[in-house]
């Protein structure tokens, strides 16, 4: 039953960080998440292809360190609030870049005492790969989905399967092959 | 240590009942001061004697000298005489050396104790301070058994869990700790493309020497 992500996408009626576990408790899987996937969450979502490619922001030192490699907690959103990304085939990198700036300056205004980001560019990666992380019964761990709430090339990753230990450290590895950090388009100076 | 040795004998500086003797009784006869100069230089060698024995490092090395030496791991694996009452040297965690593939790991490590509720600006959990001990632990323990290895990748998942990780062109191991020596080991083969997890404790020497050796060998 896709509908219910309508409701779980319904910041009135499911508070954003309750989106993960509530789609997790929806248990998606196969031809399930597959029509979930498809499933028009707003009236401007068009599912999102296989073969397209997803623009994950990176800012530094959240994302990556200031080494270049990237931080342990990278990827982490994907299994706690969704992680956020832009479809490449619906936007362009100056949007992509934009976005970014106006993300970093955003948190470092609401958070003056933490130590401030710094917007460093963005990295692609294919949404196949995403949904070909799976646990060792075969299943997808992740769904994407269109989310076109205030931006009409949001994708979101999401978890949708409860994870083990094991799976935690499959996902960590995955991801940093999926969207490699060598691979990113800087900022324009 | 101070000692008094033939060389620098003052007789000019002798008080009490030594001056007296010297100066009254003829005691420091020319036989005399050269036999206190040879039990001052028997007294220096059997200290130097009892140091060495009791102190020896591997790969059995005697300080011969109080100059500034640096350490590494593998000297501190010391072996006491138990049969005398020595000074111990102690040396506290923050003055032993990490081998160069675990020095990001650990700065990285120092890092996430410093993190509080909500530090990613979020509502990411604190670090979980017993999962960083035991990654720390292990960490020292490696840097002290591997010379060589590749890089040691820190990561921290979602819920505060701290994991180490290290790869080659052709495989990737993982190691996640979970607080009281328990930790739970992936491991990936890129020519199989099979992975495999185990649940285990770093109380478990026959694991704690299989997981190090495989870790080394990459």
């Amino acid at each position: 039953m896709p509908g219910r992500l309508t409701e779980i996408f319904d910041r009135a009626a499911t508070p954003v960080e309750d989106r993960c576990n509530r789609i997790v408790g929806c248990c998606y899987s196969n031809e399930a998440l597959e029509a979930a996937e498809k499933f028009a969450i707003f009236k401007s979502s068009l599912p999102v292809d296989d073969q397209e490619g997803l623009a994950r922001i990176l800012e530094c030192p959240n994302s990556v360190t200031t080494t270049g490699s990237y931080h342990a907690m990278a990827f982490q959103e994907a299994m706690k609030r969704g992680l956020s990304t832009q479809r490449v085939n619906l936007t362009n990198p100056e949007r992509i870049h934009e976005f970014g700036r106006w993300k970093a300056d955003a948190f470092n205004k609401r958070n003056e005492k933490r130590q401030p980001r710094t917007y460093l560019g963005y990295v692609v990666g294919l949404c196949a790969e995403v949904r070909k992380i799976r646990n060792s019964e075969g299943n997808r761990f992740f769904g994407v989905f269109a989310t076109p709430e205030n931006d009409a090339a949001h994708a979101d990753i999401f978890l949708v399967l409860p994870v083990d230990e094991g799976d935690k450290l499959h996902i960590q590895r995955l991801f940093h092959k999926v969207f490699k950090v060598a691979n990113m388009v800087g900022v324009p100076a | 240590m101070s000692v008094l040795n033939s060389s620098v004998v003052n007789v000019a500086g002798f008080s009490g009942l030594f001056s007296d003797a010297y100066h009254n009784d003829g005691l420091f006869t020319a036989d005399i001061s050269e036999r206190i100069a040879g039990w001052t230089g028997n007294i220096v060698d059997a200290c130097v004697a009892i140091a060495g024995r009791s102190c020896l490092s591997e790969p059995h090395v005697r300080w011969l000298d109080s100059a500034t030496v640096e350490l590494v791991p593998s000297d501190f694996q010391f072996t006491f005489l138990e049969c005398h009452e020595l000074d111990l040297v102690y040396i506290e965690d923050d003055e032993l050396l990490f081998r160069s593939y675990c020095e990001n790991a650990i700065a990285e490590l120092e890092q996430y104790r410093s993190y509080e509720f909500g530090w990613d600006g979020e509502e990411m959990p604190a670090p979980n301070q017993h999962s960083i001990d035991d990654a720390y632990t292990f960490l020292r323990l490696l840097s002290s058994s591997c010379e060589e290895c590749v890089e040691a990748i820190p990561m921290l998942d979602h819920e505060g869990i701290s994991s180490i990780a290290f790869e080659n062109e052709s495989d990737y191991m993982s190691v996640a700790f979970y607080g009281g020596n328990r930790v739970v080991t992936y491991r990936w083969c890129n020519l199989t493309e099979q992975s495999s997890v185990s649940k285990d404790s770093l109380d478990r020497a026959e694991f704690l020497n299989s997981l190090m050796q495989d870790i080394a060998k990459l």
